[in-house]
């Protein structure tokens, strides 16, 4: 007996029809029906795309019609059992009729090749931004194997297709998973995994496959940028060892650049590569397959001094030995390369950013590259919603602030910095990131201890310093957690005075240990930083909370303060 | 209402509650996760499943009707082509539920519109004015009733999917529902107790079946997402001239629903 619903033939698409058809339980006369409204109405395809699955049993249903119809009544499901079978009936159809054998050959390849083309359009148009959609792309895909009458070239294609739909996963994953979770584990974050499974797929390509290698790049360039996540991670939140993990993003980063030379993801490659041995991936340590974990650096710096060599304009270049002598050159060849597209933009401002921090103690060269990486940001439009564009920016926007301490007058270092917290106050009301919280801490930490030197000064009034102490008590959990912050721990002592003498309890002071632990190693010679450093002990001078430390008046001594 | 109409032989809806139990179906392709490898398997449907896919369609049902989709849809097939002030009625949505850059796109990348479901519907409650958002359990209990009525005369087909043809929900289901939801023995001590004590079972089957047909009523007040035009005109009438009606409609498919229950393996 039938049970149907009143309104189900003939009659128009209702509320409920949509439901169904979200959930993927619409029968085929209701899918049609939904279809042909959706085509004739594009407008409304914009608000069922916010319904998961939407899509799936189109897909479905075209995987299995496609599928159904080279091989009629064969449904897509029961394909590898009935494969299995048919090896038997394959045997004595040859010896029967080699034309029906033919004719099989042309119906299973012709499948093969249906499901790839429906697959391939489902990944280019929506695949990527629909999780059943690309589900279902991928089970289809895993359901192909290799068989007889498929040749290697359309084996080549399935692995291509199969490894991107995994890439989209992966962009979908790392919304969900955080590399937090997994710090303690990081070989089994699961779209590091995936990643992992989809250069497997892609291992060995040929040299003119350059679809496959694209891919390919693609993928350890998210290995290398979720490998210098969880470095970060380990960093920062944890206090782990983390350059075992900048050796890898590295590792993948080299591997990439190899797989697709002048691929589109080059600068990308270029950007996490030079990040990754910024912050210590030589120091690490890689996995081999003969000797287990062996020290990077014999495997990472060889591969290194052949690219600085590939980017010297002048062949003739003598490529530096070392990291710390290769570092800068490297970086300054690098950020000469032509840039062109949103990525590319990105990818410089990372790599100006990093070159410029490692060009601190230049002076002159370290702004202009960080000035390059913030006429980069403003070229750029449309990325709001960027959180990897919005934290370089403001991280240039910061760090160009930092490296003009003490090199230009206190107020258009205050300036500089200024454009920085507005930044990272703007972005965090828009978007909630952890890493955003942390700079906005960063910038305002130190725009703190610089207001209060201003206003020890009489160039700031104290106002100035209790609205920058009131923010800072928010973002930091009452003063009480500055993890990714970057401060150094002097720092964290002196806004506590800061704290302490504003709330006339010193108490509420948190020592100057590290802060006399830092004056006691006093270089030979005067640097920036401790000039700097000795205007700020300066500025608390007359601090009652420092004063009551018994550190204090060494401190004053060993920087010259009276 | 007198005693003689009050002696109607419905299903409970105790039925509705049971999880562990497969279906005696041909068996469903189920999506299914191991080591982060996403398959396909072929197995039995379960009552669970069932259940939670009733609740999900009431939801996305209130989530559509909050977003005006429904008197939409309504307009277009009459060609009166309001889709531009719709787009812009849902842009406004968006900017007022201030989800965020990222927060709409995790919505419109579907798997977060299952995690933000609760959240989601009382906001577009609130935005929408309406103070009672919620799907209701008379709802549930219908397309809960009418997929397993669909399932006993479409079995599974040879692909392994169940395809529900659409529409509405038949009329018997929504007053099965309204019937067999006052037909559970509710936990806790009885609302009305003195009936029961009295021993009067006449007046007990009154009260659920007046609490039946007081259900119905509020539904039809409520959007009506479950019932056609049709059924909407007919249960009114019932409830205006002939109640009786009403539950000779709900023992019908209630008389339906006993061997289906049996042959799927719910009940024995």
């Amino acid at each position: 007996m039938s049970y149907e619903s009143a309104e189900s033939k003939g009659s128009p698409v209702t509320a409920m029809d949509l439901a169904l058809y979200a959930e993927g339980l619409l029968d085929a006369a209701g899918c049609e029906r939904v279809e042909g409204l959706l085509q004739r109405y594009p407008q409304l395809q914009g608000c069922c795309a916010d319904w998961s699955g939407v899509e799936q049993s189109e897909l479905s249903e075209a995987v299995r019609a496609q599928l159904t119809e080279r091989l009629p009544g064969l449904e897509a499901a029961e394909r590898p059992a009935l494969q299995r079978r048919s090896w038997v009936s394959l045997a004595a159809a040859v010896l029967l009729a080699t034309a029906v054998v033919a004719a099989w050959r042309n119906a299973e390849a012709g499948a093969f090749d249906a499901t790839l083309s429906v697959t391939e359009r489902a990944l280019q148009s929506a695949g990527a931004q629909l999780p059943l959609e690309l589900q279902r792309s991928r089970q289809s895909l895993e359901r192909l194997q290799k068989s007889f009458w498929i040749s290697d070239q359309q084996m080549r294609r399935r692995n291509r297709l199969l490894a991107e739909s995994m890439l989209a996963q992966v962009g979908m994953e790392r919304k969900h998973v955080t590399p937090l979770e997994f710090v303690d584990r990081p070989d089994q974050y699961p779209p590091l995994e995936l990643c992992g499974q989809a250069v497997s797929l892609l291992n060995g390509v040929a040299a003119d496959d350059v679809l496959s290698r694209k891919v390919l790049a693609d993928a350890l360039c998210t290995i290398s940028e979720l490998r210098d996540g969880l470095a970060a991670v380990q960093r920062f939140q944890r206090d782990l060892p983390f350059a075992d993990q900048y050796a890898l993003s590295a590792a993948a980063a080299l591997d990439g650049l190899r797989a697709a030379p002048d691929g589109r993801q080059r600068l990308m490659l270029l950007n996490l590569l030079y990040r990754a041995a910024h912050k210590g991936a030589l120091t690490g340590r890689l996995q081999t397959a003969e000797s287990g974990l062996v020290s990077a650096e014999p495997i990472l710096l060889p591969q290194l001094r052949e690219l600085m060599q590939s980017l010297a304009q002048d062949s003739g270049e003598v490529v530096a030995e070392g990291w710390s002598q290769l570092a800068v050159p490297l970086g300054v060849a690098i950020s000469r390369l032509p840039v062109t597209s949103f990525q590319d933009h990105l990818a410089m401002m990372g790599i100006c950013n990093t070159l410029g921090m490692r060009l601190r103690a230049k002076g002159s060269l370290a702004r202009s590259v960080l000035e390059q990486g913030i006429r980069l940001a403003e070229q750029v439009s449309g990325a709001e919603q960027d959180l990897t564009f919005q934290l370089t920016y403001g991280r240039l926007l910061g760090n160009l602030a930092d490296d003009m301490a003490g090199a230009v007058p206190i107020s258009d270092e205050l300036l500089q910095r200024e454009k920085a917290v507005q930044h990272f106050r703007g972005v965090t009301r828009r978007m909630v990131s952890q890493e955003l919280q942390s700079e906005l801490c960063w910038v305002t930490a130190r725009q703190l201890l610089l207001l209060y030197v201003a206003e020890k000064q009489g160039l700031q009034p104290a106002s100035r310093v209790d609205e920058y102490l009131g923010a800072l008590k928010q973002i930091s959990n009452g003063l009480t957690s500055f993890e990714g912050a970057q401060l150094s721990l002097f720092e964290i002592e002196l806004i506590r005075a800061i704290y302490a003498d504003r709330e006339g309890r010193v108490s509420l002071g948190q020592g100057l240990v590290h802060s006399a632990q830092l004056a006691s190693r006093k270089p030979d010679d005067a640097t920036s930083d401790w000039e700097i450093r000795r205007r700020l002990f300066a500025a608390f001078r007359d601090s009652a909370c420092c004063r009551s430390q018994p550190e204090f008046a060494d401190i004053l001594k060993t920087h010259g303060i009276e | 209402m007198t005693a003689a109409d009050t002696n109607y032989d419905i299903l409970p809806g105790d039925w509705w509650l049971i999880r562990q139990c497969n279906l005696n179906t041909q068996s469903v392709l189920r999506p299914r996760r191991r080591r982060g490898v996403a398959t396909v398997k072929s197995r039995q449907l379960t009552m669970a499943e069932l259940s939670e896919t009733a609740a999900k369609l009431c939801f996305r049902l209130h989530s559509m009707y909050l977003q005006g989709v429904p008197g939409l849809l309504k307009e277009l097939q009459q060609d009166s082509l309001p889709a531009a002030q719709y787009m812009a009625r849902i842009r406004e949505i968006n900017r007022r539920l201030d989800l965020g850059g990222k927060r709409i796109e995790k919505l419109k990348q579907g798997r977060d519109v299952q995690r933000f479901t609760v959240d989601q519907i009382y906001k577009l409650a609130v935005l929408q004015g309406v103070p009672e958002p919620a799907p209701c359990v008379l709802e549930w209990g219908a397309v809960l009733t009418w997929l397993l009525l669909h399932l006993g005369s479409h079995p599974v087909d040879a692909g392994g999917t169940v395809g529900i043809p659409g529409g509405t929900v038949p009329l018997e289901c929504v007053v099965y529902a309204a019937c067999a939801m006052f037909l559970i023995e509710p936990i806790g001590p009885k609302k009305d107790s003195g009936a029961a004590q009295d021993g009067d079972a006449g007046l007990a089957s009154a009260t659920w079946q007046r609490q039946a047909l007081e259900a119905c009523e509020q539904y039809l007040s409520r959007p009506r997402l479950l019932l056609g035009q049709a059924d909407f005109v007919s249960l009114s009438a019932f409830l205006e001239d002939d109640p009786a009606e009403v539950f000779r409609t709900a023992q019908r498919c209630s008389e339906r629903l006993r061997p289906l229950l049996i042959r799927l393996g719910v009940r024995r």
